[in-house]
Order: structure tokens, then C-alpha cells, then sequence
């Protein structure tokens, strides 16, 4: 079967079976067309480059790190490393297509941007990237969401934005988008919509990608410092996909075994993950959103709630075109549960310094599952982003008495700030 | 008001599948015309929060897409029923199945705002070969050429009119604009022109009533059965609208 490094005629994959389009309301239409023309006429200008560029390396930090993780190698009889894309600005790869888009946003002449967000980590890159090219900026997020990464919003109000609390539906990722897509729907004229992964209604899916692929050209061109070849094995976190598909991009076309995790959950039986690529029963091709994927639905089309121990991949949808890599095969899909996530977390923090992000240690859970079945082989995993932002989950998992008594005191040292006041 | 006619709005199984029965006989023995009988989705991208939550609730009282064909054949016969619902809805149905099945039910028209028309999954196809109509929608932002295009395309004797950027639930101001927007359509539209999203008030319908052949309200019924759940309340809610 045919794979697709990009959409044609706004899908990935063939008549058969093909993941993308543009499923959207008459309304949304005119501002799609106008993101389709930036796309091609400006997007690829060598201008546009060049300007992207300058600002990847100076204001976004890149190239991140590829990382010997020497210690995890040893103990777990495989070379591994480490993508860490935890070293650039805001803590996450998000950055690098926030700061895409919102370079592409000024120079279509759009003063306002909105944007949604699950983990938060996209609402503060794209936060960061107004504030670093002076555009209004207002966030979407999930009131369920918001409770659980307190920190991204503040930091997201720190860079002048609006954090605006979501309270439909489930209250998370999907119904930020829902709104996203509303707030849009009043004024595309003057607002750009900086969607954070790569889905959505064509040409977002490619926009994310191509903006997302400098993860993976950036691996290509690390390796050649620690051996001759390609690795045999690259894994990455899957929710909508951005890092997945920008990590695995350069590769597509090599002899390389791809692997995307999913959010295992509470397991397969608990009907509490977000598991849409593992021929689940509640894993259908629908359409919604604008596009069409794979979607956590029932029988009757309506989309199912999704459960994750990590916000950003707690969502129903995937990116259409690893939707598609995953039906030809080209990406192979697993799972991780909360509980093997907490402890690849633990164990790479504890081997190799590294704070990984909850999303990712999805991806180091995977690793740690392979080398118990592989021996000597060449493994990339993609640290999307730093775990940082997570505290608030995580220390309430592995250090429940400690962080309740570090929290009653801080709560006391407000109160006592605010009598003094 | 002869010469304009009115198109209400339900959302089937909204609060329950009975009283969103009721709802709507009373809104048709008031004079409706048109009906749309919404089949409710979990995220219905292009409607406000009023019809949103009115979606959620019918869902979590256990709406199933039968109820919704149940509706519409119930009523089939006291007006011209529109189904309005999401591609996926349809989609996971099976389009050819669901088009069918809502031709068997009595509906006349389909309204799928996220089916647009060069990617409708086959909708257009499979409603022609079954007689029933696709409603095509028109916003402030559409083009001069895509309204003409729109028009010819639209397989109904009218096209419906999206009355300001945005979506369902918010007060929609009568200006110039809006005069301006409802000419650019009848210079290059051959339909009647049904206009909605916004209409609350008497006074609005009485000040764009030469402009347009039909009105829908839609979240202004869904917040009168949110309110008032009886036939009769909705009868009287329905008179208020085109007598104050």
C-alpha cells in the first residue's frame, strides 16, 4: 500500500481507506481557503524560511540534544537514546509549531490568535510565541484540564494571555477544540487559529507535520555522532500525534521500525484510556472536528470520553496521517497504563537525569517493554517534553504524604502573606 | 406575516424523547411550517452552548438515533421535518442507510453543516436517489460566485442563510449589514431564502420579513423547552414569536 509523507487532494491513504479532508461548516470555509493559500504562498518561501529559522535557533533553542542514555543502555541490554525535546523554549516541542504558526498568522496580516489546549504545554508555547511577535493571544482549555496543569496557566497569564475555562461537554482537549473552532467561526478575518497537533481539517495536518519535522532531521543528522546507519527502532507518545509524526517524519522512508504509544489507561477492560489504533471495539473511522480519523466512539457515532493519567493524551481523535501510517502498517501502535508510565518516569529520572513529561514516558514505558523482547538493538525515544509541569500529578502518586504536608504549609504561608497584606 | 413562513427547531430526545414530541406539535399547531428535528451529537461544533448542553442532556437521557426517526415519522405529517445532524452521526449510520431510513421516516430535507458539498461522503448522491433535499447554508463571508454556486447546487427550493458569522444561540443584530448580506443573496440565488441563527424577537422578524420567504429559530425554541416542557406553553411561546 501506497505510504503518504503528505496529504493529496487533502487526504492521507487511498479510496480504500483515507484519513484527513475537509469536513467543515460552511462558515469555517473562507478561512480555510485563506490558510490553504498562506500555506503555499507564503509558508514555503524561502523568506518565511529563513525568518523560521532565525527564530528555531535563537529564541526556541534548537537543535535539542540527542542524548546517550548510557545508564538506562546498561541496565536494559539495548542503546538508547534520547531525543529531548525538553531543552527548548517552554519545556516541549510545542514550541516548534506554536512559533510556525504564529510567524505565519502575522504575515497573513491576523492580529488576533486562539488556540487550544489539553496538557497546557501547547497554550503556553503558543502564549510564549505572542508574546515574542506581539499578537493578542487567547487560550482555550478545559476546566478539568486547567485543575490538573495549573502551572501552564499560570505561566500562560505570565505571558499577557487569556486563559479562557471551558465547562461543555467532558470538559477537556476535545471540547476546547469545539470552542477553539466556535471563537473562529465569529472572526476568521482577523483571527488565526494555531491548532496543536497534527489534525484537524486540511491543511493543518500538514502545516503541524512539516513545522513538527525538524525533531526528526535533527535525529537524522545526531546519529551519524554515535554510529554509522539507521537506529532499528524510533518510539514516540501518541494523543493527536504532533511529536509522533515530526520525530518519525525523515524516517518514513528508511529502514527503521516505527512505534507510537498510546494512552493505556487504566487498561484495555477499564473502558478508561485512549487507545484508538489497537482495533479496540470503540475504535471506528469517523468524521468530526473537520476531519476524518479514527476516533474512541460508540456504536451510534457519538465520540467516547477518554482517560489518561497524562492531559495531552487524553483525546479520542488521532492525526489523520498516522491514522493512515498505522492502517498500512508503516507505524506499529502499543500502549502503556498510568501505572507502567509512573514507573519509567521514576526509573529514567533515577538512571539518567531526566524529568520526562508524563506524555512521554508513555514513550519510555514502550522502550522498557521492548528490551525485555530485544537485545543489542539501536532504540531513538522522543522526550516531547519536561515533566516539570506534571508535579502536581505525579507527587500526588509517588509522594502522597509529603506533598499533602508541603501543600497544607504553603496554603498557611498564603494566608499568612495575605494577613500581613 | 402571510408572506413569511416560520421553521422551528427541536432537539430530539431533549430533555426526553416525549416532552421534545410535545414541544414540537405544539410549535407546528402554532403555525411552523418547517420543522428541524436535531439527532443530537456529543460535539456539535456549530451550535452554541444553549443547543450543546440541550445535545449532552438528550445523549445522557439515553437518545438513541431510532428516537430520532421515531420523531421525525411522528411528525412527518403536520409539517415539512428537516433532520439536522453532524457528518458523523450519519457517517457511523452509514449514509446511504441513514438517508433512506429518513426518507422512510417522512423527513423532506437534510441539514449536515459539517458534510460540505464537494466532501459529503456520497450524501447529495444518495438523497437525490431517494427524493429528498440537502439544505445548503450560506454565511456573511461566502462569496458572490459560491452563493451562485451554492444555489444551483442546492437540491431544495430554498437555501438557508446563516444570519451573521458565528454560531447557533446568540442575539443577532438587524443592521445594514445585514439588509446588504440578504440582497447579495437574492442577486445571485433562485431560492427562497430561510434565514437563521439569532432570531428571538417579533421585532426582528417583522423588520427582515420582505427580505426573506422563511425564518428558523432554533435556540429560541430549545430555551423555550428548557423553560416551559408543555405543548401548550410552547403553542403560546411559538404565537408570541409572529404575534406580540
Amino acid at each position: 500500500m501506497q505510504l503518504y509523507t503528505k496529504s493529496k487532494n487533502t487526504f492521507f491513504g487511498d479510496k480504500n481507506e483515507r484519513f484527513g479532508g475537509q469536513y467543515v461548516p460552511e462558515i469555517l470555509y473562507p478561512a480555510l481557503k485563506e490558510l490553504e493559500n498562506a500555506y503555499k504562498n507564503i509558508f514555503h518561501t524561502k523568506e518565511f524560511q529563513a525568518e523560521l529559522k532565525e527564530l528555531m535557533t535563537h529564541f526556541v533553542n534548537r537543535p535539542t540534544p540527542l542524548i546517550y542514555a548510557k545508564n538506562a543502555s546498561e541496565i536494559l541490554q539495548n542503546d538508547i537514546y534520547l531525543k529531548f525535546e525538553g531543552l527548548a523554549n517552554t519545556g516541549a516541542h510545542k514550541i516548534n509549531n506554536a512559533i510556525g504558526q504564529v510567524l505565519l498568522a502575522k504575515k497573513m496580516g491576523k492580529t488576533r490568535i486562539i488556540a487550544e489546549t489539553g496538557a497546557g504545554q501547547h497554550g503556553l508555547a503558543t502564549a510564549c510565541a505572542c508574546a515574542k511577535l506581539g499578537l493578542e493571544c487567547e487560550i482555550f482549555m478545559g476546566s478539568v484540564d486547567i485543575a490538573r496543569q495549573r502551572p501552564n496557566v499560570l505561566n500562560m497569564e505570565l505571558f499577557g494571555a487569556k486563559v479562557r475555562s471551558i465547562d461543555s461537554g467532558t470538559k477537556t482537549l476535545k471540547d476546547a477544540v469545539n470552542e477553539a473552532l466556535r471563537e473562529w467561526s465569529k472572526d476568521s478575518i482577523n483571527t488565526f487559529y494555531v491548532l496543536g497537533s497534527a489534525l484537524g481539517p486540511y491543511p493543518y495536518p500538514d502545516i503541524v507535520r512539516d513545522l513538527q519535522s525538524i525533531i526528526s532531521k535533527e535525529v537524522l543528522s545526531q546519529i551519524k555522532h554515535y554510529f554509522t546507519g539507521m537506529p532499528d527502532y524510533m518510539i514516540a507518545c501518541v494523543g493527536g500525534g504532533s511529536n509522533a509524526i515530526g520525530f518519525f517524519h525523515a524516517f518514513l522512508q528508511k529502514d527503521v521500525k516505527l512505534i507510537g504509544i498510546e494512552a493505556g489507561g487504566k487498561g484495555n477492560n477499564s473502558g478508561e484510556h485512549a487507545m484508538r489504533m489497537q482495533n479496540s471495539r470503540d475504535a471506528q473511522t469517523g468524521i468530526a472536528q473537520g476531519y476524518k480519523t479514527i476516533f474512541l466512539q460508540n456504536q451510534e457515532g457519538q465520540l467516547a470520553k477518554t482517560h489518561s493519567i497524562s492531559a495531552g493524551l487524553d483525546y479520542a481523535g488521532i492525526g489523520p496521517q498516522l491514522a493512515h501510517l498505522g492502517k498500512i502498517g508503516r507505524v506499529q501502535f502499543q500502549s502503556a497504563t498510568d501505572d507502567e508510565v509512573l514507573e519509567a518516569l521514576k526509573f529514567f529520572a533515577k538512571t539518567e537525569g531526566i524529568i520526562a513529561a508524563l506524555e512521554s514516558s508513555h514513550a519510555l514505558a514502550g522502550a522498557i517493554k521492548l528490551c525485555q523482547t530485544q537485545k543489542n538493538k539501536k532504540i531513538i525515544i522522543n522526550i516531547s517534553g519536561r515533566g516539570d509541569k506534571d508535579i502536581f500529578i505525579t507527587a500526588k502518586y509517588l509522594k502522597t504524604n509529603i506533598w499533602e504536608d508541603f501543600l497544607g504549609e504553603e496554603i498557611k504561608r498564603i494566608q499568612e502573606l495575605k494577613a500581613i497584606k | 406575516m402571510k408572506d413569511i413562513v416560520l421553521m422551528g427547531h427541536i432537539v430530539g430526545g431533549f430533555p426526553t424523547k416525549e416532552i421534545s414530541l410535545q414541544a414540537a406539535q405544539g410549535i407546528i399547531e402554532a403555525g411552523a411550517k418547517y420543522l428541524e428535528v436535531q439527532f443530537p451529537f456529543s460535539d456539535p461544533s456549530a451550535d452554541g452552548v444553549i443547543i450543546e448542553e440541550a445535545c449532552n442532556i438528550a445523549l445522557k437521557n439515553g437518545f438513541k438515533i431510532q428516537d430520532g426517526f421515531d420523531i421525525v415519522q411522528e411528525l412527518s405529517q403536520k409539517a415539512e421535518i428537516l433532520i439536522m445532524t453532524y457528518a458523523n452521526i450519519v457517517f457511523r449510520y452509514g449514509v446511504e442507510s441513514f438517508v433512506k431510513k429518513a426518507k422512510e421516516s417522512g423527513a423532506k430535507g437534510l441539514i449536515i453543516p459539517d458534510l460540505p458539498i464537494y466532501q459529503d461522503e456520497g450524501l447529495r448522491k444518495f438523497a437525490k436517489k431517494f427524493h429528498l433535499y440537502v439544505v445548503e447554508l450560506i454565511t456573511p463571508n461566502t462569496t458572490q460566485e459560491r452563493i451562485k454556486m451554492l444555489s444551483q447546487k442546492s437540491q431544495g427550493e430554498f437555501i438557508y442563510a446563516v444570519a451573521r458569522a458565528g454560531i447557533t444561540g446568540s442575539k443577532t443584530i438587524i443592521s445594514q449589514d445585514l439588509f446588504d448580506y440578504l440582497d447579495r443573496i437574492a442577486k445571485n440565488c433562485d431560492k427562497k431564502i430561510a434565514l437563521g441563527f439569532g432570531i428571538q424577537s417579533y421585532k426582528q422578524i417583522q423588520a427582515i420579513k420582505n427580505k426573506i420567504d422563511i425564518v428558523v429559530a432554533g435556540s429560541y425554541f430549545v430555551k423555550q423547552i428548557t423553560k416551559y416542557s408543555s405543548k401548550e406553553s410552547l403553542f403560546d411561546h411559538t404565537l408570541k414569536l409572529f404575534n406580540p
